[in-house]
């Protein structure tokens, strides 16, 4: 969708996916399950460093411009057990950005950080998202491929594949390097005001949603021989084929 | 889960309790996050007579990515549009 949002000033665009913003929530794609907090990824190239950042302009934009996005801004403190600030690629980067002092570190914690970031609530913004792209002329359409060649019956010019773990699937992509990565969180009642991030050993957060809410994570993504990682929620894990987030464009000075 | 509230209690522990049967749940999130193990693919392909432009492999950064591989992906989408038939060769 935030694609379509930047191509929809001068194209045509109709989203086509299995799941779309609004649903009943569906395990078949990440969004609506995400914290969801911008935090600068470790291990980022210097163009998706760029990506990051500029994705970060635009949200710390729509918090103050569009607050009814769920958007909001907040007090980040980011927490390193094994890394040094040169490490830090986004040093320096986000908004009031500090490095805290040792008296204000947890136990074991060699690096901290301070800063400004942006927190939303995906239930509210995705379908906040849809009914704006809707309005500037963005179509939904409901489909299940089984290949990104079926897109073009519709007509397209061009086909945005952002279909995520979909490209593992897709009978002309089959992209093996795709992998599905399970993420679990709990989401609790807590009037905790920042968000907590500490990564070492553990992958340890809360963030706070500001609506008296908190997300509380995480779970070690690669970590399957941890028993903890099921309780109650195995029957979640199994996922059957899917197809999202795939779009084309229809250039309209051809039409 | 009771792994989370221990580490949670334990990093800010005036905060979060030590127990989850001390929480007020809302609810449990599982997510399936789209990873690529060589990273991010965001590039143009010529799939048969199909002009693509891919966008996919954030793993767990779909909002920290949005709208700077919307801007990257829109840029490609334009220069199939707007690549002159020279430039083609």
């Amino acid at each position: 969708m935030a694609i379509a949002s930047l191509l929809s000033r001068n194209h045509d665009v109709t989203i086509v996916a299995k799941n779309l913003p609004g649903d009943e929530l569906s395990r078949e794609w990440a969004s609506p399950w995400a914290g969801a907090v911008f935090l600068g990824l470790d291990g980022s190239n210097v163009r998706e460093q760029k990506m990051q950042l500029d994705s970060f302009a635009v949200l710390w934009r729509l918090a103050v411009s569009n607050p009814e996005s769920s958007i909001k801004r907040i007090e980040m403190l980011d927490f390193h057990d094994d890394k040094t600030i040169d490490e830090i690629w986004y040093k320096g980067k986000m908004p009031e950005f500090r490095v805290m002092r040792d008296d204000e570190l947890p136990a074991g914690v060699k690096l901290g950080m301070s800063y400004k970031t942006v927190v939303l609530t995906p239930k509210v913004f995705l379908p906040w998202l849809r009914k704006r792209l809707e309005e500037s002329g963005v179509t939904f359409k409901r489909m299940s491929l089984d290949s990104l060649a079926e897109v073009k019956s519709q007509g397209q010019d061009i086909v945005v594949n952002a279909s995520g773990w979909g490209s593992k699937f897709l009978g002309d992509i089959k992209d093996q390097h795709v992998q599905l990565v399970r993420g679990q969180t709990v989401h609790v009642r807590s009037n905790y005001d920042k968000i907590y991030m500490r990564h070492g050993k553990d992958y340890t957060y809360a963030i706070s949603r500001l609506d008296g809410t908190c997300i509380l994570g995480g779970i070690k993504q690669y970590d399957q021989t941890d028993p903890q990682l099921d309780l109650g929620l195995q029957q979640d894990v199994s996922i059957p084929f899917v197809v999202t987030g795939l779009f084309g464009t229809n250039r309209g000075a051809d039409r | 889960m009771v792994q989370i509230v221990r580490r949670v209690h334990q990093d800010l522990p005036d905060v979060f309790p030590a127990k989850l049967a001390d929480y007020d749940v809302v609810g449990h999130n599982v997510g399936i996050r789209p990873a690529r193990a060589t990273g991010l693919r965001v590039e143009k392909e010529i799939m048969g007579e199909g002009k693509v432009v891919h966008a996919y492999g954030v793993a767990g950064g779909g909002y920290v990515f949005s709208f700077g591989v919307a801007r990257a992906a829109r840029d490609l989408v334009d220069e199939y549009v707007y690549q002159s038939p020279l430039a083609k060769l």
